[in-house]
C-alpha cells in the first residue's frame, strides 16, 4: 500500500490543522507521522498519510481537489503526493 | 503567551489529530508546534498550543481534551508547560485496579461470605459517596475471623496489570524512585512492591490474632490525606519536590494525591476522578503511561518501547 505526502504551508491562525486533518480522516485517511511548526508566523506542516481501505487510495485525487479547495478557502498552499513518485 | 502541552496516545486510527485539533479550533487555541508518530499500532502526538486567546475557560478546555482523548484514543495528558518540563524522578502508584487487576477488598469478602455488603460498601466509597476511612473500617470489621492463610491462597491469585513489570523496569531504569501507596492492605502490597522491585511501601495493616484477622487494623488508617502526606515525606526524604512526582489512581481516595503531584495520572479512572487528574489512561496497559512521563527523559526511549509494545 503506498502512502501520500501531504505539505502545507501559509500564514498561521487557529484552525489550520482541524480543517486540513478533517479532510483526510472524513476520507479514511490515517495519519503516520506528523510534523509542525511555527515559524516567524508562518505555518508549516507536513503528513504522511496512509489508507486502511486500498479503495480509498484511488482517492488521491478527491483528496488533492478537496485540500487544495480548502487551502485557497484557509490561505494555505498544498501540495499532495504518491509518496512512490518522490 | 500561556501554553499547554497535549500529549495524545491511542491506537493508530484515522481522526485523533483532527478530533483534538478540532476542539482547539472551536475554542480558539493555537497550536504552535506538533509531532506525531504512529509506530505500529500505537500513536503518539504532542502538541504546544498556545492558550492564550480562548474563549472559554483554560480548565473548561482542558476538560473537553481529556474527554475527547479518551474518546478517541487509549489516553491523553494536558499539562502547564512549566511542570512538563519539569524532570520527573518519583511515582506513586495505588494498588488495587491500578498496578494489579483485583480488588482484594472484594475477593476477601467472597471468600467470608459478605460479598453482596462490601461490594455495596466498597462502590459507594470509591465513587466518592461515603467517607474512606469509614467505609474501609465497616468492610474490614466484616473479614473478622478470616484465616491468614485463605490470603496467602488469594495472594498468590494475584494478576498484575498488564505491562506493569515492564514500566517499573523502565522507569527504574530512567533513575525513578517507585512507591505503593495504598489504602488497601499491606500483606498484598509488600507482595506485589517486592515481585515488582517497588522502593516504597506504604498500605493498611490488618490485625491479625491467633491466625485469624480481628476485623481490626493496626496502627493509623491510610485515607486520602494521609496518602498524599506519605508522598510529600518521601519526596522530602529524598529532597525531591512534589512537582518532581508522578501519582497514578483510579479511586477517589488518590484525588488529593493526584491533584498535589507535578503529573497524576488516572489509570481507568473513576469518574470522580477524572477532573482532577492531567492525565488519563483508558487501556489495562499500565506502559501508556510511559508516553506521559515528561521532559523528554522517557519520552526518547517511548519511541522504541512502543514499537516492541506493538509488535
Amino acid at each position: 500500500m503506498d502512502k501520500i505526502v501531504v505539505v502545507a504551508v501559509g500564514k498561521d491562525k487557529p484552525g489550520l490543522i482541524a480543517e486540513v486533518t478533517s479532510i483526510i480522516s472524513k476520507l479514511g485517511g490515517n495519519i503516520e507521522d506528523m510534523d509542525q511548526v511555527v515559524l516567524q508566523n508562518v505555518f508549516v506542516m507536513s503528513l504522511i498519510i496512509k489508507f486502511f481501505n486500498p479503495k480509498n487510495f484511488e482517492k488521491l485525487e478527491e483528496l488533492n481537489r478537496l485540500l487544495i479547495k480548502k487551502g485557497k478557502k484557509i490561505g494555505l498552499k498544498i501540495h499532495v503526493y504518491s509518496l512512490k513518485n518522490l | 503567551m500561556k501554553t499547554l502541552i497535549v500529549t495524545s496516545v491511542g491506537k493508530d486510527r484515522p481522526g485523533i489529530v483532527a478530533g483534538i485539533s478540532n476542539i482547539l479550533y472551536q475554542h480558539n487555541a493555537n497550536i504552535l508546534k506538533t509531532r506525531a508518530s504512529a509506530l505500529g499500532e500505537v500513536f503518539v502526538m504532542v502538541m504546544i498550543v498556545d492558550v492564550s486567546n480562548l474563549n472559554i475557560p483554560v480548565p473548561k478546555l482542558i476538560l473537553k481534551l481529556k474527554e475527547k482523548g479518551v474518546e478517541l484514543g487509549s489516553g491523553i495528558s494536558v499539562e502547564d508547560e512549566k511542570t512538563y518540563r519539569k524532570r520527573k524522578k518519583l511515582i506513586a502508584f495505588d494498588l488495587d485496579g491500578t498496578l494489579i487487576q483485583m480488588e482484594t477488598l472484594d475477593e476477601l469478602a467472597k471468600i467470608v461470605g459478605v460479598e453482596k455488603e462490601v461490594k455495596k460498601i466498597t462502590k459507594m466509597a470509591m465513587e466518592g459517596k461515603i467517607d474512606f476511612k469509614e467505609a474501609l473500617t465497616r468492610r474490614v470489621k466484616l473479614l473478622k475471623g478470616l484465616p491468614v492463610k485463605e490470603m496467602e491462597i488469594l495472594r498468590e491469585k494475584i494478576k498484575f496489570t498488564p505491562g506493569a513489570s515492564d514500566l517499573i523496569k523502565e522507569l527504574k531504569k530512567a533513575g525513578f524512585i517507585t512507591a505503593i501507596i495504598t489504602g488497601g492492605f499491606d500483606f498484598f502490597a509488600k507482595y506485589v512492591a517486592e515481585k515488582l522491585g517497588i522502593d516504597y511501601v506504604y498500605a493498611n495493616k490488618l490485625l491479625v490474632k491467633k491466625g485469624v484477622l480481628t476485623g481490626k487494623f493496626s496502627g493509623k488508617i491510610l485515607d486520602s490525606k494521609a496518602k498524599l502526606k506519605i508522598l510529600a515525606d518521601i519526596a522530602k526524604k529524598e529532597k525531591i519536590d512534589l512537582k518532581e512526582c508522578v501519582a497514578v489512581g483510579d479511586g477517589a481516595n488518590d484525588i488529593f494525591i493526584l491533584k498535589s503531584s507535578g503529573l497524576g495520572i488516572g489509570f481507568k479512572a473513576k469518574k470522580i476522578v477524572k477532573p482532577h487528574a492531567q492525565a488519563l489512561v483508558n487501556t489495562e496497559d499500565l506502559r501508556t503511561i510511559m508516553a506521559f512521563i515528561g521532559g523528554g527523559q522517557i519520552r526518547r526511549d517511548v519511541v522504541k518501547k512502543l514499537k516492541k509494545l506493538s509488535s
